[in-house]
């Protein structure tokens, strides 16, 4: 009897909006990524009537404080309040908006399975967002800084300086995504890219967050590094991230 | 399962949007009992809809001849167009008889997770229609929530060297409201929206 209760059937939590989808006349089926409850999908009525009273804060890219019901087959959004609106300083440059889609749609794809991963992966995302907004780095250097992390908080954690194989110690000079990042002369698969060594240099600052290094790197490198990074998600989440292909990213330079 | 035409017509439902299998059947079944003159005129509605009705050459909105009636009407200021998403959007402007412009439908929105980018959108055609010096301003009138405002972004970037004014529908409180039970992001637009209340 109590399971019927409302008390017994809501539950609070953070998230961030991934994405929306529209429903019915003026709903919305709304893609959280929470804190403690990993992906949840949940029904937002009547966000979409300009009369709604929560509609601005279940955009995509606004983390709220959600009151959510459970549902037959999808959660109910009673109700939400904004903890932070990175929406309106992204979607004011059209660069970050490209990389804060991407970023969102590799969130739902790493954690649509995996519900351990929430806190990890919810912080890196709120994290990467904020830095977003702010402008604090270079909107592709974010991007691909978010992808390293959040496949190694997935468990992909690649290599740039040992031998992704067989450990052995670098500096290596070849690419392979299959095998897990830089690997030694030996167990180079035939075809693999050799990147700069610059580029090596920036793809290990981009893991371990040394903005330091990362930010003074030549657009020529962070071109080849976004590449490799690109290919190492697709490869590692087994399908194409759509959004990659539509994020702006600086000119490569002459 | 249903036994042929049933069925069949409960697919044919079921594929349309926000009709679930159970609705379909619902609305199979009122088609099956309802009368029959009325069930042919609706098909015939269905049938004509997609014989005639095509989109308008000039500015994608929906229209029975090449060019819709709002792009053929010469009492219409053409020296302004209003962006918008849809169709539908049209006939929102249109209500509020504030508007003597002409239009420009976009098709939708710049949302990358959904696969759509600005070569998905109308948006070259509208760069060729500002080869014609008539035109002065472009309204943005698409819709007031992300994927709207990049989108908006993503055309004031390509309209800037145009040499035409760019505007943008103003946002902030709805009329009849009040203020308490605004949430903080639109009360926010509205304080960066304000404007002068003395004439």
């Amino acid at each position: 009897m109590a399971e019927t209760t409302f008390a017994a059937r809501s539950y609070r939590d953070d998230g961030v909006v991934l994405r929306t989808h529209r429903l019915g006349e003026a709903d919305r089926i709304v893609v959280f990524l929470t804190r403690r409850h990993g992906q949840v999908r949940a029904v937002a009525r009547g966000v979409r009537r300009t009369s709604s009273r929560f509609g601005a804060r279940l955009e995509p890219f606004m983390v709220a404080d959600l009151q959510l019901v459970h549902g037959r087959s999808l959660e109910v959004v009673s109700q939400a309040v904004a903890r932070a609106s990175y929406g309106a300083s992204i979607v004011s440059d059209y660069a970050r908006y490209t990389v804060a889609a991407a970023m969102a749609e590799t969130a739902e794809r790493l954690t649509a399975s995996d519900t351990d991963a929430g806190p990890a992966q919810y912080q890196l995302l709120v994290g990467a967002l904020a830095a977003l907004s702010r402008g604090a780095h270079e909107p592709g250097l974010i991007l691909d800084s978010y992808l390293l992390r959040a496949l190694a908080t997935a468990g992909w954690a690649p290599s740039f300086t040992d031998c992704a194989r067989c450990g052995g110690a670098g500096p290596h000079s070849a690419f392979s995504a299959a095998l897990g990042g830089i690997v030694c002369p030996g167990c180079r698969p035939p075809g693999s890219p050799a990147p700069a060594a610059e580029t090596v240099a920036l793809l290990a600052a981009l893991l371990s967050g040394d903005w330091a290094a990362a930010d003074p790197s030549e657009p020529v490198h962070r071109r080849e590094a976004a590449g490799l990074v690109a290919a190492y998600a697709q490869w590692h989440l087994e399908r194409a991230v759509g959004s990659l292909r539509l994020v702006e990213r600086e000119p490569a330079g002459p | 399962m249903y036994e042929g035409a049933v069925q069949d017509l409960i697919d044919e439902l079921g594929r349309l949007p926000g009709i679930g299998p159970k609705s379909a059947q619902r609305l199979a079944f009122h088609i099956l009992e309802a009368d029959k003159d009325d069930m042919m005129r609706l098909a015939a509605a269905i049938t004509g809809v997609k014989e005639r009705v095509k989109f308008c050459q000039v500015c994608g909105n929906v229209s029975e001849q090449d060019m819709c009636s709002i792009c053929r009407d010469p009492r219409r200021d053409a020296s302004v167009i209003c962006v918008v998403e849809e169709s539908k959007d049209v006939l929102a402007v249109e209500r509020t008889r504030a508007f003597r412009g002409r239009y420009h439908v976009l098709g939708g929105a710049i949302n990358p997770i959904a696969g759509i980018g600005p070569d998905q959108l109308r948006i070259r055609e509208l760069l060729t229609r500002l080869n014609d010096d008539a035109v002065t301003e472009i309204i943005i009138a698409t819709n007031p929530n992300l994927e709207g405002e990049a989108t908006s972004t993503y055309l004031a970037r390509m309209l800037k060297t145009i040499g035409v004014t760019v505007t943008r529908l103003a946002s902030g409180l709805p009329v009849g409201g009040d203020l308490e039970y605004a949430d903080e992001v639109t009360l926010g637009r509205a304080f960066e929206g304000r404007r002068s209340a003395i004439s």
